[in-house]
């Protein structure tokens, strides 16, 4: 009998060790990651004969937006440039960057005196603390499946001085709380409630990707309150109507904290605009619409597909690889892999003796909202940094790669591909999608250093 | 209803669900409506009525909704207050017309000079993103003191820059002067700095009919600079008469010689005066 308890008592336990092994590895990685960048860029830097621009770190001066953000952090937010010359209301704004990174940034600054590299000890502090979000919303008791967080496709911007890291960390601290588990104590659900309200202010004001997770989020409400409304315990007396009505209304159900999730990250995008329109409506929109070229021409299809399949075709073609081609091939890639993702649980399902896990609708819209946004606006560029950043795909890209708990793990995949079974297809394409993600960070590092973006 | 009011069940999340929907739909509804005009000049009018010169305050929140009408200043940095005092037009024998006014700056606050950290070639010298985030004294040069033409000719505003008139010391009445050197120079916090300005077009042109003194010191992002107009003369141009002589109707008193300017800066303002006082003025003194 005690050995029998023993192993529930076990599962029921937090995996601590697995969690402090993935943190660990997390911030190894990271640092690793990090400084490997950093010499790419030096060597690119000595290269063209500037290697004094080599004294920057990549990850916290070069690359993205590493630097503005550090800049807003320590100047504070300003309508002038760094020369402080004029500035147009459609020349891109400090406003731009929302302020919750940039304010962490401003207390990294002070705590370490003024460090250029600060916004990057706020990155891996940021992914640090994301293996026990990972933990908690898959339940998984794979370290590796939690230090995949580090390994991501586009993973490239999870090592720089920049918000991503930290927008996962908060958006996955808000899916992690509205997957939890309905309370009967209307306490709880209160409690719960609110502080799902409060991270999804925080979401809203850390990115403007956020725009993208509130669909997300809202069918996820939906969902938890069709699940709450088909448990029809305690409905047995008429009249049902009412007591339905009243069900749904009150705090035991479980979808009052998604929605609240979604509102508070609608307040906290509200807050950034409002504060930020005082010189012109919308300015922020205004000035993200006005300042970036256009890819293709926004919500016309053939021009869509065209852009898509721009980059391929000129390589295919012979043409080589004009400068935008390698952000074409990129954000291909984003959409491939997304695609595989979203579309992973169509018939034929593998393998045939198991349930398929299909990937939620929630997840689905969210995804599908990054490319609606693209398709509208005509913007294709940091396709695959809205990907990587979007709490749904990481969460997705895990699960299939690494496998959920009645899986096979990532470490058993090339078995069960050499076993010729059921399985194998279905495990080779989760290898290859693995192999693509890893394939994926230099690559991007290459095409960052070499395009100088 | 008896069930939907039971003390067995509580709709406080309903309740927070809409108040936060109302919440959210007012502020995007709100963004949609902008407040005010952000850069603009304070206009001098009176001398003895000193007005503002503003920057923008230190901003971590993004906010740009302050200052939403013209009595509130919001939260940017009053930096100094400027007030200027007896003009007077100086025409010179070779035809020269110059500008002469008094400038009183009291530094009232200190601006965050959020100077060069994000350009490369200046952050390899400097790596320090700290560097600029302490508030200190705003720099004034002679790129602080601009002279634009202000008129219409024809229906257009006619282009032109005025500028200092050269430091030259043999050409110059010996008084104090606001920008006394090629060095720039800080007004500590509640100091004063006081003297006398001189502006000329340059290339010999004269004066225009009106013009307008900006007033900008650097290293500051200014939220409010400060605009002095002149009204210098009413004639659309100088006309000369059969003797040569220019004959302008001006607005403001003239004088000729750099002896009768600095007799006039005494009179005005004895502390301007150098340590050897005025030269005396030719014919002063000789019936």
């Amino acid at each position: 009998m005690t050995a029998a308890a023993s192993p529930r008592r076990d599962d029921r336990s937090y995996p601590w060790d697995a969690v402090i092994l993935a943190m660990l590895l997390v911030a190894v990685i990271v640092v690793l990651g990090s400084y490997a960048v950093d010499a790419a860029w030096t060597i690119r830097w000595t290269d063209v004969g500037r290697p004094v621009a080599g004294q920057f770190r990549g990850t916290c001066y070069w690359m993205g937006d590493a630097r503005l953000l550090v800049r807003i952090a320590g100047n504070g937010y300003s309508d002038y440039d760094v020369n402080l010359a004029y500035r147009h209301l459609t020349i891109l704004p400090d406003r731009s960057w929302w302020p919750v990174y940039i304010n962490l940034t401003a207390l990294a600054l002070r705590l370490t005196g003024g460090d250029y590299c600060s916004g990057w000890w706020v990155n891996l502090s940021a992914m640090i603390l994301l293996p026990p979000v990972i933990q908690g919303i898959t339940s998984t008791r794979r370290p590796l499946l939690m230090v995949g967080v580090a390994l991501l496709p586009f993973g490239i911007w999870l090592y720089a001085g920049m918000a991503e890291g930290t927008f996962l960390l908060f958006s996955g601290l808000l899916l992690w709380l509205l997957l939890h588990r309905p309370s009967e104590r209307w306490g709880v659900n209160v409690l719960a409630g609110i502080g799902g309200l409060l991270l999804g202010v925080l979401v809203g004001l850390t990115k403007p990707n956020a725009l993208a997770l509130i669909p997300g989020f809202a069918l996820l409400g939906l969902s938890r309150t069709l699940e709450h409304a088909r448990n029809r315990a305690g409905l047995a007396t008429r009249p049902l109507l009412l007591r339905l009505t009243a069900r749904l209304l009150d705090d035991t159900n479980p979808g009052w904290t998604a929605l609240l999730g979604t509102l508070g990250i609608l307040i906290g995008l509200g807050l950034w605009f409002y504060q930020t329109s005082g010189y012109y409506p919308g300015y922020v929109l205004m000035a993200q619409r006005t300042l970036w070229y256009k890819e293709f021409d926004g919500g016309n299809i053939p021009a869509f597909l065209n852009y898509l399949a721009l980059g391929w075709q000129n390589f295919f073609s012979g043409k080589g690889l004009p400068d935008p081609t390698p952000w074409n091939m990129m954000e291909f890639a984003a959409l491939t892999m997304t695609g595989i993702l979203i579309a992973r649980d169509l018939p034929p399902r593998w393998p045939s003796d198991r349930p398929a896990h299909p990937t939620a609708v929630y997840t689905v819209a969210s995804l599908l909202t990054v490319f609606g946004l693209m398709f509208v606006s005509g913007q294709a560029h940091s396709l695959e940094r809205y990907f990587l950043g979007n709490i749904f795909f990481v969460i997705t890209f895990l699960r299939y790669v690494y496998g959920d708990a009645d899986e096979p793990p990532l470490a058993d995949l090339p078995r069960v591909v050499r076993a010729r079974g059921p399985d194998s297809l279905r495990a080779a394409l989760r290898l290859a999608v693995f192999a693509c993600a890893l394939a994926l960070i230099p690559l991007e590092t290459i095409i960052m250093v070499v395009y100088g973006l | 209803m008896t069930v939907l009011l039971s003390p067995r069940r509580r709709f406080l999340l309903a309740g927070a669900a809409l108040a936060a929907a109302i919440i959210a739909a007012l502020l995007w509804l709100g963004s949609l409506r902008h407040a005010l005009t952000h850069f603009s000049a304070n206009i001098h009018q009176t001398c003895g009525q000193p007005v503002s010169l503003r920057a923008e305050g230190y901003n971590l929140l993004g906010g740009t909704r302050y200052g939403t009408d013209a009595g509130d200043p919001g939260d940017d940095v009053d930096l100094a207050h400027l007030d200027i005092c007896d003009p007077v037009v100086q025409v010179l024998a070779h035809g020269e017309e110059r500008l002469w006014f008094w400038l009183e700056v009291t530094a009232t606050g200190q601006t965050f000079p959020y100077y060069a950290w994000g350009i490369p070639e200046e952050d390899i010298h400097n790596p320090n993103a700290n560097e600029y985030r302490d508030p200190v004294d705003p720099l004034w040069d002679y790129r602080a003191i601009t002279v634009l033409r202000y008129e219409l000719a024809d229906g257009y505003w006619q282009t032109g820059r005025g500028e200092l008139c050269p430091l030259n010391p043999n050409e110059l009445p010996p008084i104090n002067l606001f920008i006394d050197s090629g060095s720039p120079f800080r007004i500590p916090l509640g100091g004063t700095r006081a003297a006398w300005v001189c502006v000329r077009m340059g290339f010999g042109q004269p004066l225009p009919n009106a013009l307008v003194i900006n007033f900008r010191p650097q290293l500051t992002r200014l939220t409010r600079w400060v605009d002095k107009p002149f009204d210098i003369a009413e004639d659309t141009a100088p006309t000369y008469t059969p003797f040569g002589e220019v004959r302008r109707r001006y607005l403001l008193p003239v004088l000729h010689t750099n002896e009768e300017v600095c007799a006039y800066a005494q009179e005005a303002h004895p502390e301007s005066i150098g340590p050897g006082g005025c030269p005396p003025v030719p014919g002063m003194g000789n019936p």
